[in-house]
């Protein structure tokens, strides 16, 4: 770390290259992090109860984008309809 | 022509992809724990079936089938 900041402090124009390149590293490994703990697809704790799949809701989109939104309104729609009733 | 009826198992949020292998084992699992906790003719297991005969490899239905005979089936199917 302060070889880093030596060298910056020398050369400031190097500053954006650690900046975005340490900030795209640390999101790569939280992004990663991420998705062990919460996505519903890799098995982590094989002796839990439930799968981790079975924690989506009816209407709950697991992907990070769908191109069909349309799809996914009526769902929440007819999920939220059925809470009410 | 018009009258026959074609029906796959339908949209399942919790597998939203292309690779239905999860989907499959899931639905088997499942029929098999709605038989062993509500009997064999209770009707709502019956969507279970429909699910597993129309997602899963014959391969796949034939080795379980056979693994529950022996009783070496390697993931629970009672409670």
């Amino acid at each position: 770390m302060s070889g880093v900041i030596s060298l910056v402090k020398a050369n400031p124009a190097l500053a954006p290259l650690f900046l975005f390149g340490g900030g795209g590293i640390v999101g790569g490994i939280a992004y990663i992090g991420h998705c062990l703990a919460n996505g519903p697809d890799v098995i982590i704790n094989k002796s839990a109860p439930q799968k981790p799949w079975q924690r989506i809701q009816p209407h709950e989109n697991a992907k990070l984008w769908s191109p069909n939104k349309e799809f996914w309104q009526e769902r929440k729609e007819k999920a939220e309809q059925l809470k009410k009733a | 022509m018009s009258d026959i009826e074609i029906k796959t198992t339908p949209f399942d949020a919790r597998f939203p992809n292309t690779n239905q292998s999860k989907h499959c084992w899931q639905s088997y699992s499942d029929y098999f724990k709605c038989i062993n906790a509500r009997g064999e003719d209770f009707a709502p297991c019956k969507d279970f079936k429909k699910a597993y005969q129309s997602l899963c490899p014959a391969d796949w239905v034939g080795k379980w089938d056979e693994q529950r005979e022996e009783g070496t089936l390697p993931f629970k199917v009672t409670v």
